[in-house]
């Protein structure tokens, strides 16, 4: 399904791929969510792998936002692409210069957890 | 157009009060009795809403003083390519002028279909900003607010339950803030259709389609009977029309709707389209809650003659398109 799912030119959003014929834009945290689903499933080298990691890595450039910014780093991480510390400087940049009470635990916490992904995640995929 | 869609578009047309009053479920529901105002600004550009802002508010003369105010925008997600969003523009305006109108706090919130990361949304489409610039207003995410369980009132759905957030329940002063926009499963989605927002992703998921299983139609009307919106300030500087939500193409419109009815605000935005109320589902099935009929609305600002368009419309839904 979530092959099936995938947009024409790589990541995933919530819903469908295309309606009424028009492809729908992806999202970073869907994208990073099936991207973290299928690794050790895919290889890195199939297309749709290889897109969604290149439209993570490109939306995520100029974004600011703790909550995509974790979820891409953890996708990043665990598919060992390059980026991947780029995303998690500016983290924790972002953290530093934040205030904690005006950012989501849910958020905070996902945040936190990328700053330092976890090994599991970065030895277990299939590369 | 096919045979079917001339036979439903025909039939809509001709029976839309007599259906309108069959679907109407639950017979308990207050029925609006008073006449609607509706005030119809001309604005050509975001860069001089404020003043038709505060000039519409005048007209409509909202109570709000001393009230928690929310505003519900229309955000569903941010492209560069189309304008899927009520503008920042608008809505800092309006917040900056019920302010002056001394309410107490006004709060934006919305609780976007598609997206789960409202932070990315509202700094790319530039609310973040227009906000910090008039200050005092919170921004909450309604797909994460605390919620209550609430009994619907329409009986348009299977719902025994509904899940609103605080914030929508807490609020005074309800003013829906859409975007003009015809939609590809609904036909248009304006001030009503807006309310699928207060539905909090966190209980039902995106892109919410448990609504859509309940029909696009049924679920609005149930949350229209359920919510209630006190003022409707609809954006249609630039609207859209065809494949709307997302990717149809801008219409420049040239106004701002504001009005004390969501169904007269609807049924106009309707008209300012070039399409015909009754030919919409939603509205048909909410029609008992306001004042669809021009006869039951006051008119003020411009005339809708004076800006009546023909938007294009999907395949599926011409027959929604005034005759």
């Amino acid at each position: 399904m979530l092959l099936d799912r995938a947009c024409p030119e790589g990541g995933w959003n919530a819903g469908n791929s295309e309606v009424f014929g028009v492809a729908l834009d992806p999202h970073p945290d869907f994208t990073a969510m099936a991207l973290l689903a299928l690794r050790g499933v895919l290889d890195r080298n199939e297309a749709i792998i290889a897109k969604s990691l290149d439209y993570l890595s490109i939306r995520l450039k100029n974004s600011d936002s703790l909550y995509s910014l974790a979820w891409g780093v953890l996708a990043l991480a665990a598919w060992n692409r390059r980026g991947s510390d780029d995303l998690i400087q500016r983290l924790r940049v972002r953290l530093t210069t934040i205030d904690p009470s005006l950012v989501p635990v849910r958020t905070l916490a996902l945040a936190v957890i990328a700053c330092e992904p976890p090994s599991f995640l970065k030895s277990g995929g299939q590369q | 157009m096919n045979r079917r869609r001339i036979l439903e578009g025909g039939a809509i047309g001709i029976t839309g009060a007599a259906v309108a009053a069959r679907l109407w479920p639950r017979a308990g529901l207050p029925r609006r009795q008073q006449e609607s105002v509706v005030a119809i600004l001309r604005c050509d550009d975001y860069a001089t809403c404020h003043k038709a802002v505060e000039d519409g508010l005048r007209l409509l003369a909202p109570s709000v003083r001393g009230k928690r105010v929310l505003l519900k925008p229309n955000l569903v997600e941010y492209s560069t390519k189309a304008t899927i969003n009520t503008h920042p523009s608008v809505i800092a305006a309006t917040a900056d002028s019920l302010f002056r109108l001394g309410a107490s706090e006004v709060v934006v919130a919305d609780g976007p279909g598609h997206v789960r990361d409202s932070e990315m949304l509202i700094d790319e489409s530039g609310l973040k900003r227009s906000l910090s610039e008039v200050g005092r207003i919170q921004f909450v995410d309604l797909n994460f607010d605390a919620v209550h369980r609430v009994t619907p009132r329409g009986g348009f759905t299977s719902f025994r339950e509904l899940w609103l957030p605080e914030t929508v329940l807490a609020a005074d002063v309800v003013i829906s803030m859409p975007k003009i926009k015809t939609h590809h499963w609904a036909g248009v989605t304006l001030s009503l259709k807006n309310l699928f927002g207060c539905i909090p992703g966190n209980v039902y998921g995106w892109p919410k389609n448990v609504l859509h299983w309940e029909g696009i139609d049924n679920s609005v009307a149930e949350l229209a009977a359920t919510i209630p919106i006190h003022y409707v300030i609809a954006d249609g500087i630039v609207a859209m029309e065809g494949n709307g939500p997302l990717h149809g193409p801008s219409r420049h419109l040239g106004c701002l709707v504001f009005s004390n009815d969501p169904v007269a605000a609807d049924a106009t935005c309707c008209r300012l389209m070039g399409i015909e109320p009754s030919r919409v589902g939603h509205l048909q099935m909410t029609a008992p809650l306001g004042n669809a009929s021009s006869d039951r609305i006051t008119q003020l600002g411009e005339p809708v003659g004076a800006l009546r368009q023909s938007f294009v419309l999907m395949p599926e839904f011409r027959h929604i398109a005034e005759p």
